[in-house]
Protein backbone atom coordinates (compact mmCIF):
# COMPACT_ATOMS: atom_id res chain seq x y z
CA UNK A 1 0.00 0.00 0.00
CA UNK A 2 3.03 2.47 0.74
CA UNK A 3 4.80 1.27 -2.25
CA UNK A 4 1.35 2.07 -4.10
CA UNK A 5 0.65 5.78 -2.97
CA UNK A 6 4.64 6.45 -3.02
CA UNK A 7 3.52 5.66 -6.91
CA UNK A 8 1.18 7.23 -7.58
CA UNK A 9 2.93 10.63 -5.34
CA UNK A 10 5.24 10.35 -7.70
CA UNK A 11 3.39 10.34 -10.86
CA UNK A 12 1.60 13.24 -9.56
CA UNK A 13 4.67 15.01 -8.88
CA UNK A 14 6.09 14.43 -12.50
CA UNK A 15 2.67 15.52 -13.90
CA UNK A 16 2.59 18.62 -11.71
CA UNK A 17 6.61 19.29 -12.18
CA UNK A 18 6.37 19.10 -16.34
CA UNK A 19 2.84 20.97 -16.33
CA UNK A 20 5.12 23.79 -14.22
CA UNK A 21 7.76 23.72 -16.55
CA UNK A 22 6.40 24.04 -19.62
CA UNK A 23 3.76 26.28 -18.30
CA UNK A 24 7.02 28.17 -17.35
CA UNK A 25 8.66 27.81 -20.66
CA UNK A 26 5.59 28.90 -22.74
CA UNK A 27 6.07 32.55 -20.27
CA UNK A 28 9.70 32.61 -21.35
CA UNK A 29 9.00 31.59 -24.76
CA UNK A 30 6.26 34.37 -25.56
CA UNK A 31 8.43 36.78 -23.62
CA UNK A 32 11.55 35.82 -25.84
CA UNK A 33 9.45 35.35 -29.12
CA UNK A 34 7.56 39.24 -28.54
CA UNK A 35 10.72 40.82 -28.50
CA UNK A 36 12.43 39.33 -31.18
CA UNK A 37 9.34 40.50 -33.49
CA UNK A 38 9.09 43.96 -31.69
CA UNK A 39 13.33 44.14 -32.73
CA UNK A 40 12.12 43.15 -36.03
CA UNK A 41 9.69 45.66 -36.27
CA UNK A 42 12.07 48.67 -35.18
CA UNK A 43 12.97 51.02 -38.16
CA UNK A 44 16.37 51.89 -37.33
CA UNK A 45 18.37 48.71 -38.79
CA UNK A 46 21.87 49.85 -36.73
CA UNK A 47 19.72 49.75 -33.68
CA UNK A 48 17.62 46.72 -34.87
CA UNK A 49 21.39 44.44 -34.62
CA UNK A 50 22.40 45.91 -31.97
CA UNK A 51 18.72 44.78 -30.28
CA UNK A 52 18.99 41.54 -32.05
CA UNK A 53 22.48 40.97 -30.27
CA UNK A 54 21.21 41.30 -27.11
CA UNK A 55 18.58 39.34 -27.17
CA UNK A 56 20.18 36.72 -28.18
CA UNK A 57 23.17 37.42 -25.79
CA UNK A 58 20.65 36.74 -23.43
CA UNK A 59 18.66 34.30 -24.51
CA UNK A 60 20.88 31.48 -26.56
CA UNK A 61 23.68 29.18 -24.75
CA UNK A 62 26.29 31.20 -26.77
CA UNK A 63 29.55 29.52 -24.84
CA UNK A 64 27.80 26.04 -25.18
CA UNK A 65 26.93 26.56 -29.12
CA UNK A 66 30.71 28.34 -30.18
CA UNK A 67 32.49 26.06 -28.10
CA UNK A 68 30.96 22.67 -28.65
CA UNK A 69 31.32 23.96 -32.91
CA UNK A 70 35.07 23.98 -32.64
CA UNK A 71 35.44 20.58 -29.97
CA UNK A 72 38.90 20.08 -28.95
CA UNK A 73 40.00 23.30 -29.78
CA UNK A 74 38.68 24.95 -27.03
CA UNK A 75 41.54 23.02 -24.63
CA UNK A 76 43.77 23.96 -27.24
CA UNK A 77 43.21 27.59 -27.14
CA UNK A 78 43.87 30.50 -24.77
CA UNK A 79 41.41 32.03 -22.70
CA UNK A 80 41.95 35.52 -25.28
CA UNK A 81 41.69 33.83 -28.35
CA UNK A 82 38.72 32.03 -26.96
CA UNK A 83 37.01 34.67 -25.71
CA UNK A 84 37.45 37.13 -29.31
CA UNK A 85 35.95 33.55 -31.34
CA UNK A 86 33.01 33.93 -28.95
CA UNK A 87 32.53 37.15 -29.31
CA UNK A 88 32.81 36.62 -33.28
CA UNK A 89 30.75 33.91 -32.93
CA UNK A 90 27.67 36.24 -31.30
CA UNK A 91 28.33 38.47 -34.32
CA UNK A 92 27.82 35.93 -36.88
CA UNK A 93 24.82 34.31 -35.35
CA UNK A 94 22.97 37.55 -35.13
CA UNK A 95 23.89 38.63 -38.87
CA UNK A 96 22.57 35.37 -39.81
CA UNK A 97 19.24 36.18 -38.05
CA UNK A 98 19.25 39.63 -38.57
CA UNK A 99 19.68 38.66 -42.52
CA UNK A 100 17.05 36.09 -42.11
CA UNK A 101 14.78 38.36 -40.49
CA UNK A 102 15.18 41.75 -41.88
CA UNK A 103 12.63 41.71 -45.28
CA UNK A 104 10.15 40.03 -43.15
CA UNK A 105 8.40 42.97 -41.05
CA UNK A 106 4.97 42.16 -40.39
CA UNK A 107 5.46 38.83 -39.45
CA UNK A 108 4.45 36.62 -36.10
CA UNK A 109 5.89 34.03 -34.13
CA UNK A 110 2.97 30.94 -32.75
CA UNK A 111 3.44 28.77 -30.24
CA UNK A 112 2.61 25.20 -31.02
CA UNK A 113 3.53 22.88 -28.29
CA UNK A 114 6.60 22.35 -25.99
CA UNK A 115 8.05 18.44 -25.80
CA UNK A 116 10.37 17.37 -23.54
CA UNK A 117 13.37 15.09 -24.51
CA UNK A 118 16.81 13.67 -23.24
CA UNK A 119 18.42 17.00 -24.23
CA UNK A 120 16.30 19.24 -22.97
CA UNK A 121 12.68 20.71 -24.52
CA UNK A 122 11.57 21.23 -28.19
CA UNK A 123 9.78 24.45 -28.53
CA UNK A 124 7.44 24.13 -31.77
CA UNK A 125 6.63 27.24 -33.47
CA UNK A 126 5.41 28.76 -36.40
CA UNK A 127 6.99 31.71 -38.33
CA UNK A 128 3.89 33.21 -40.21
CA UNK A 129 4.20 35.96 -42.96
CA UNK A 130 2.18 37.16 -45.50
CA UNK A 131 0.60 33.71 -46.38
CA UNK A 132 3.59 32.04 -45.57
CA UNK A 133 4.21 29.74 -42.93
CA UNK A 134 7.73 28.35 -41.58
CA UNK A 135 8.33 25.86 -39.16
CA UNK A 136 10.53 26.77 -36.72
CA UNK A 137 11.66 24.83 -33.70
CA UNK A 138 13.95 26.10 -30.96
CA UNK A 139 15.86 23.21 -28.65
CA UNK A 140 16.17 24.77 -25.54
CA UNK A 141 18.14 23.50 -22.81
CA UNK A 142 17.78 24.65 -18.92
CA UNK A 143 21.19 25.35 -18.19
CA UNK A 144 21.09 26.37 -14.35
CA UNK A 145 17.41 26.35 -14.06
CA UNK A 146 17.45 29.37 -16.57
CA UNK A 147 16.72 28.29 -19.97
CA UNK A 148 18.69 29.16 -22.90
CA UNK A 149 18.09 28.23 -27.25
CA UNK A 150 20.90 25.36 -27.74
CA UNK A 151 19.77 25.01 -31.09
CA UNK A 152 16.66 27.03 -33.93
CA UNK A 153 15.38 24.21 -36.40
CA UNK A 154 14.17 26.12 -39.42
CA UNK A 155 11.91 23.76 -41.44
CA UNK A 156 14.00 20.71 -40.44
CA UNK A 157 17.20 22.33 -41.10
CA UNK A 158 19.52 22.86 -37.58
CA UNK A 159 21.42 25.76 -37.00
CA UNK A 160 24.15 24.00 -35.04
CA UNK A 161 24.30 21.30 -37.44
CA UNK A 162 25.12 23.23 -40.87
CA UNK A 163 27.26 25.47 -38.97
CA UNK A 164 29.52 22.56 -36.90
CA UNK A 165 29.78 21.15 -40.67
CA UNK A 166 30.71 25.03 -42.06
CA UNK A 167 33.44 25.45 -39.43
CA UNK A 168 34.69 21.86 -39.65
CA UNK A 169 35.88 22.47 -43.28
CA UNK A 170 37.00 26.23 -42.11
CA UNK A 171 39.35 24.27 -39.71
CA UNK A 172 40.52 21.98 -42.00
CA UNK A 173 41.69 24.62 -44.59
CA UNK A 174 43.27 26.08 -41.65
CA UNK A 175 45.00 23.62 -40.11
CA UNK A 176 43.05 23.69 -37.15
CA UNK A 177 43.56 27.46 -36.46
CA UNK A 178 41.13 28.93 -33.97
CA UNK A 179 42.00 32.41 -34.97
CA UNK A 180 42.14 31.81 -38.61
CA UNK A 181 38.19 30.43 -38.15
CA UNK A 182 37.83 34.16 -36.19
CA UNK A 183 39.41 36.16 -38.75
CA UNK A 184 37.32 34.47 -41.16
CA UNK A 185 34.34 35.28 -38.93
CA UNK A 186 35.18 38.79 -38.27
CA UNK A 187 35.92 39.52 -42.06
CA UNK A 188 32.18 37.77 -42.63
CA UNK A 189 30.73 40.05 -40.15
CA UNK A 190 32.34 43.47 -41.40
CA UNK A 191 31.12 42.55 -44.98
CA UNK B 1 13.65 23.92 -75.12
CA UNK B 2 10.66 21.74 -75.71
CA UNK B 3 12.47 19.14 -77.52
CA UNK B 4 15.76 18.98 -75.20
CA UNK B 5 13.51 18.43 -72.61
CA UNK B 6 11.11 16.07 -73.83
CA UNK B 7 13.94 14.22 -75.79
CA UNK B 8 16.93 14.36 -74.00
CA UNK B 9 16.45 14.54 -70.62
CA UNK B 10 13.95 12.25 -70.78
CA UNK B 11 16.34 9.80 -72.08
CA UNK B 12 18.71 10.83 -69.27
CA UNK B 13 16.13 10.09 -66.94
CA UNK B 14 15.58 6.76 -67.79
CA UNK B 15 18.47 5.31 -68.68
CA UNK B 16 19.20 7.02 -64.92
CA UNK B 17 16.36 5.04 -63.68
CA UNK B 18 17.14 1.72 -65.27
CA UNK B 19 20.74 1.74 -64.37
CA UNK B 20 19.62 2.22 -60.85
CA UNK B 21 17.90 -0.82 -60.46
CA UNK B 22 19.39 -3.28 -62.44
CA UNK B 23 22.64 -2.58 -59.89
CA UNK B 24 20.64 -3.14 -57.23
CA UNK B 25 19.84 0.19 -55.55
CA UNK B 26 19.52 -1.14 -52.00
CA UNK B 27 22.60 -3.48 -52.29
CA UNK B 28 24.71 -0.51 -53.79
CA UNK B 29 23.61 2.15 -50.94
CA UNK B 30 24.35 0.24 -48.36
CA UNK B 31 27.65 -1.05 -49.26
CA UNK B 32 28.48 2.64 -50.15
CA UNK B 33 27.38 3.53 -46.88
CA UNK B 34 29.88 2.99 -44.16
CA UNK B 35 28.32 4.40 -40.76
CA UNK B 36 24.39 4.72 -41.01
CA UNK B 37 24.52 6.25 -37.69
CA UNK B 38 26.46 9.51 -38.94
CA UNK B 39 23.42 9.19 -41.78
CA UNK B 40 20.48 9.17 -39.53
CA UNK B 41 21.75 12.35 -37.76
CA UNK B 42 22.07 14.50 -40.49
CA UNK B 43 25.73 15.38 -39.82
CA UNK B 44 27.34 13.49 -42.44
CA UNK B 45 26.16 13.28 -46.39
CA UNK B 46 27.65 10.12 -48.41
CA UNK B 47 29.42 12.43 -51.51
CA UNK B 48 32.01 10.27 -52.84
CA UNK B 49 31.35 12.44 -56.34
CA UNK B 50 32.22 15.86 -54.17
CA UNK B 51 34.52 17.09 -56.27
CA UNK B 52 32.39 16.84 -59.58
CA UNK B 53 29.47 18.23 -57.90
CA UNK B 54 31.06 21.02 -57.44
CA UNK B 55 31.50 21.67 -60.22
CA UNK B 56 27.79 20.75 -61.24
CA UNK B 57 26.92 23.65 -58.43
CA UNK B 58 29.30 26.18 -59.70
CA UNK B 59 27.47 25.83 -63.29
CA UNK B 60 24.06 25.87 -61.70
CA UNK B 61 25.07 29.06 -59.48
CA UNK B 62 26.33 30.90 -62.50
CA UNK B 63 23.07 29.66 -64.87
CA UNK B 64 21.45 30.72 -61.69
CA UNK B 65 22.46 34.03 -62.12
CA UNK B 66 22.84 34.60 -65.52
CA UNK B 67 19.18 33.18 -66.39
CA UNK B 68 17.10 31.93 -63.76
CA UNK B 69 17.56 35.31 -61.02
CA UNK B 70 17.24 38.03 -63.60
CA UNK B 71 13.85 36.34 -64.60
CA UNK B 72 12.69 35.76 -61.22
CA UNK B 73 13.52 39.06 -59.74
CA UNK B 74 11.22 40.33 -63.29
CA UNK B 75 8.70 38.13 -61.78
CA UNK B 76 8.63 39.40 -58.58
CA UNK B 77 8.78 43.01 -59.44
CA UNK B 78 5.41 42.79 -61.83
CA UNK B 79 3.60 40.40 -60.03
CA UNK B 80 0.68 41.35 -57.63
CA UNK B 81 1.22 39.64 -54.23
CA UNK B 82 -1.95 38.17 -54.26
CA UNK B 83 -1.03 36.99 -58.16
CA UNK B 84 1.82 35.39 -56.78
CA UNK B 85 0.18 33.49 -54.44
CA UNK B 86 -2.42 32.29 -56.98
CA UNK B 87 -0.15 30.90 -59.09
CA UNK B 88 1.93 28.89 -56.01
CA UNK B 89 -1.30 27.77 -55.22
CA UNK B 90 -2.23 26.94 -58.61
CA UNK B 91 1.36 25.03 -59.39
CA UNK B 92 0.72 23.43 -56.00
CA UNK B 93 -2.24 22.01 -56.44
CA UNK B 94 -1.16 19.83 -59.93
CA UNK B 95 1.05 18.12 -57.42
CA UNK B 96 -1.87 16.84 -54.82
CA UNK B 97 -3.00 13.94 -57.19
CA UNK B 98 0.92 12.72 -57.08
CA UNK B 99 0.66 13.13 -53.81
CA UNK B 100 -2.56 11.03 -53.74
CA UNK B 101 -0.89 7.97 -55.30
CA UNK B 102 2.62 8.14 -53.78
CA UNK B 103 0.29 7.89 -50.02
CA UNK B 104 -1.57 4.81 -51.75
CA UNK B 105 1.43 3.43 -52.58
CA UNK B 106 2.49 3.90 -49.26
CA UNK B 107 -0.49 2.31 -48.19
CA UNK B 108 -1.87 5.54 -45.99
CA UNK B 109 -5.14 6.06 -47.28
CA UNK B 110 -6.83 8.82 -45.20
CA UNK B 111 -4.07 10.73 -46.44
CA UNK B 112 -4.84 9.70 -49.61
CA UNK B 113 -7.99 10.97 -49.90
CA UNK B 114 -7.15 13.99 -48.08
CA UNK B 115 -5.12 14.93 -51.11
CA UNK B 116 -7.14 13.63 -53.65
CA UNK B 117 -10.10 15.58 -51.56
CA UNK B 118 -8.22 18.84 -51.78
CA UNK B 119 -7.14 18.55 -55.30
CA UNK B 120 -10.95 18.16 -56.23
CA UNK B 121 -12.00 20.90 -54.32
CA UNK B 122 -9.78 23.20 -54.91
CA UNK B 123 -9.56 23.06 -59.04
CA UNK B 124 -13.50 23.06 -58.95
CA UNK B 125 -13.94 25.74 -56.64
CA UNK B 126 -10.83 28.29 -57.56
CA UNK B 127 -9.39 26.23 -60.63
CA UNK B 128 -6.92 25.50 -58.08
CA UNK B 129 -5.48 29.53 -57.41
CA UNK B 130 -7.04 29.17 -53.82
CA UNK B 131 -6.71 27.14 -51.26
CA UNK B 132 -10.21 26.92 -50.49
CA UNK B 133 -10.16 22.74 -49.04
CA UNK B 134 -7.62 24.37 -45.97
CA UNK B 135 -11.21 25.71 -44.53
CA UNK B 136 -12.57 22.33 -44.91
CA UNK B 137 -10.28 21.10 -42.60
CA UNK B 138 -8.29 19.14 -45.25
CA UNK B 139 -4.66 20.20 -45.05
CA UNK B 140 -1.68 19.76 -47.01
CA UNK B 141 0.39 17.16 -46.73
CA UNK B 142 3.65 16.45 -48.46
CA UNK B 143 4.76 13.65 -50.19
CA UNK B 144 7.19 11.77 -53.21
CA UNK B 145 8.05 8.55 -54.17
CA UNK B 146 11.84 9.66 -52.85
CA UNK B 147 9.74 9.95 -49.18
CA UNK B 148 7.68 6.47 -50.04
CA UNK B 149 11.22 5.17 -50.58
CA UNK B 150 12.93 6.74 -47.70
CA UNK B 151 10.24 5.38 -45.46
CA UNK B 152 10.39 1.99 -46.91
CA UNK B 153 14.03 1.67 -45.42
CA UNK B 154 16.10 2.55 -48.49
CA UNK B 155 19.04 4.35 -47.96
CA UNK B 156 19.86 7.99 -49.26
CA UNK B 157 23.09 6.72 -51.63
CA UNK B 158 25.76 9.34 -52.80
CA UNK B 159 24.62 13.01 -52.67
CA UNK B 160 24.34 13.95 -56.23
CA UNK B 161 23.95 17.74 -58.24
CA UNK B 162 22.39 17.69 -61.37
CA UNK B 163 22.71 20.35 -63.51
CA UNK B 164 19.62 22.82 -63.41
CA UNK B 165 17.85 20.63 -61.47
CA UNK B 166 19.81 20.99 -58.12
CA UNK B 167 21.04 19.09 -55.41
CA UNK B 168 19.25 15.32 -55.20
CA UNK B 169 20.65 11.94 -53.70
CA UNK B 170 20.44 8.37 -55.67
CA UNK B 171 17.39 7.30 -53.70
CA UNK B 172 16.03 10.63 -54.27
CA UNK B 173 16.66 10.23 -58.35
CA UNK B 174 14.98 7.49 -58.21
CA UNK B 175 12.20 8.73 -56.93
CA UNK B 176 11.90 11.77 -59.03
CA UNK B 177 11.89 9.33 -61.82
CA UNK B 178 8.89 7.76 -60.57
CA UNK B 179 7.29 10.61 -59.88
CA UNK B 180 7.13 11.30 -63.56
CA UNK B 181 5.77 7.92 -64.72
CA UNK B 182 3.03 7.98 -62.40
CA UNK B 183 2.23 11.04 -61.89
CA UNK B 184 -1.34 11.39 -63.54
CA UNK B 185 -1.23 15.05 -64.45
CA UNK B 186 0.83 13.38 -67.54
CA UNK B 187 -1.69 12.05 -69.06
CA UNK B 188 -2.72 15.22 -69.91
CA UNK B 189 -0.42 15.43 -72.24
CA UNK B 190 3.30 15.91 -72.95
CA UNK B 191 2.82 19.62 -73.82
CA UNK B 192 0.78 20.12 -70.09
CA UNK B 193 3.02 17.65 -68.26
CA UNK B 194 6.24 20.33 -69.70
CA UNK B 195 4.39 23.16 -68.58
CA UNK B 196 3.74 21.63 -65.26
CA UNK B 197 7.62 20.39 -64.60
CA UNK B 198 8.64 23.86 -66.21
CA UNK B 199 6.42 25.85 -63.51
CA UNK B 200 6.55 24.10 -60.59
CA UNK B 201 10.09 24.33 -61.02
CA UNK B 202 9.93 27.99 -61.73
CA UNK B 203 7.40 28.05 -58.65
CA UNK B 204 9.83 26.45 -56.25
CA UNK B 205 12.39 28.71 -57.53
CA UNK B 206 10.80 32.32 -56.72
CA UNK B 207 9.76 30.90 -53.14
CA UNK B 208 12.83 29.92 -52.40
CA UNK B 209 14.65 33.48 -53.84
CA UNK B 210 15.07 34.76 -50.27
CA UNK B 211 16.59 31.80 -48.79
CA UNK B 212 18.57 31.08 -51.33
CA UNK B 213 20.22 34.56 -51.78
CA UNK B 214 20.59 34.75 -48.13
CA UNK B 215 22.48 31.52 -48.10
CA UNK B 216 24.60 32.90 -50.98
CA UNK B 217 25.66 35.70 -49.18
CA UNK B 218 25.94 34.19 -46.15
CA UNK B 219 27.60 30.99 -46.01
CA UNK B 220 31.24 30.35 -46.24
CA UNK B 221 30.42 27.35 -47.74
CA UNK B 222 27.68 27.45 -50.14
CA UNK B 223 28.33 23.65 -51.18
CA UNK B 224 28.27 22.31 -47.98
CA UNK B 225 25.26 24.37 -47.10
CA UNK B 226 23.21 23.29 -49.23
CA UNK B 227 24.17 20.07 -49.40
CA UNK B 228 23.56 19.57 -45.61
CA UNK B 229 19.95 21.47 -45.35
CA UNK B 230 19.21 19.78 -48.48
CA UNK B 231 19.83 16.41 -46.45
CA UNK B 232 18.29 17.82 -43.23
CA UNK B 233 15.41 18.62 -44.85
CA UNK B 234 14.41 15.34 -46.80
CA UNK B 235 15.88 13.40 -43.20
CA UNK B 236 12.94 15.59 -41.45
CA UNK B 237 10.42 14.57 -44.31
CA UNK B 238 10.97 11.21 -43.60
CA UNK B 239 11.25 10.97 -40.30
CA UNK B 240 9.54 12.92 -37.56
CA UNK B 241 11.53 11.79 -35.01
CA UNK B 242 15.18 13.28 -37.12
CA UNK B 243 14.87 16.46 -34.85
CA UNK B 244 15.14 14.09 -31.96
CA UNK B 245 18.59 12.30 -33.27
CA UNK B 246 20.26 15.37 -34.29
CA UNK B 247 22.99 15.77 -32.22
CA UNK B 248 22.92 18.49 -29.08
CA UNK B 249 26.00 20.95 -28.39
CA UNK B 250 27.74 20.40 -25.45
CA UNK B 251 26.49 22.20 -22.41
CA UNK B 252 29.10 24.92 -20.84
CA UNK B 253 27.94 27.31 -18.16
CA UNK B 254 26.92 30.27 -19.00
Amino acid sequence: MSKKFKFIFLLIFINISSIHSDEYLEKWFSSMSGQFIGIIESENNEQLFEDLRLLINKNFAINSISLSLIGRLVNKNSVNDLDRYKKAFLDHLTRNLYELVENYDGQTIELEKIEEDTNGYLIYSILKYKEKSYSIVWRVGMIENIPYVLDIIIENSSYYVTKKSEFSNLLRQSKGSLIELTNKLEEGNNR
Amino acid sequence: MYKIFNLNYLRVLRITSICIFLFNFEALAKEVISDENKISNGTYVYDPFERINRKILGFNIVFDDIAIQPLVTGYKAITPDIAEKGIANFFSNLKEPLTSITFLIQGDFRKSFNSAGRFITNTTTSLGLYDTSKHIGLKKAKNDMGIVLGKAGIKTGPYLIIPILGPTNFRDLAGRVSDFYINPIHLAGESTSSINSIGSGFNSRVNYNNELNDLKSNSNDLYDSIKLLYHQRRMGEINKDHLRDLPVPRIYIE
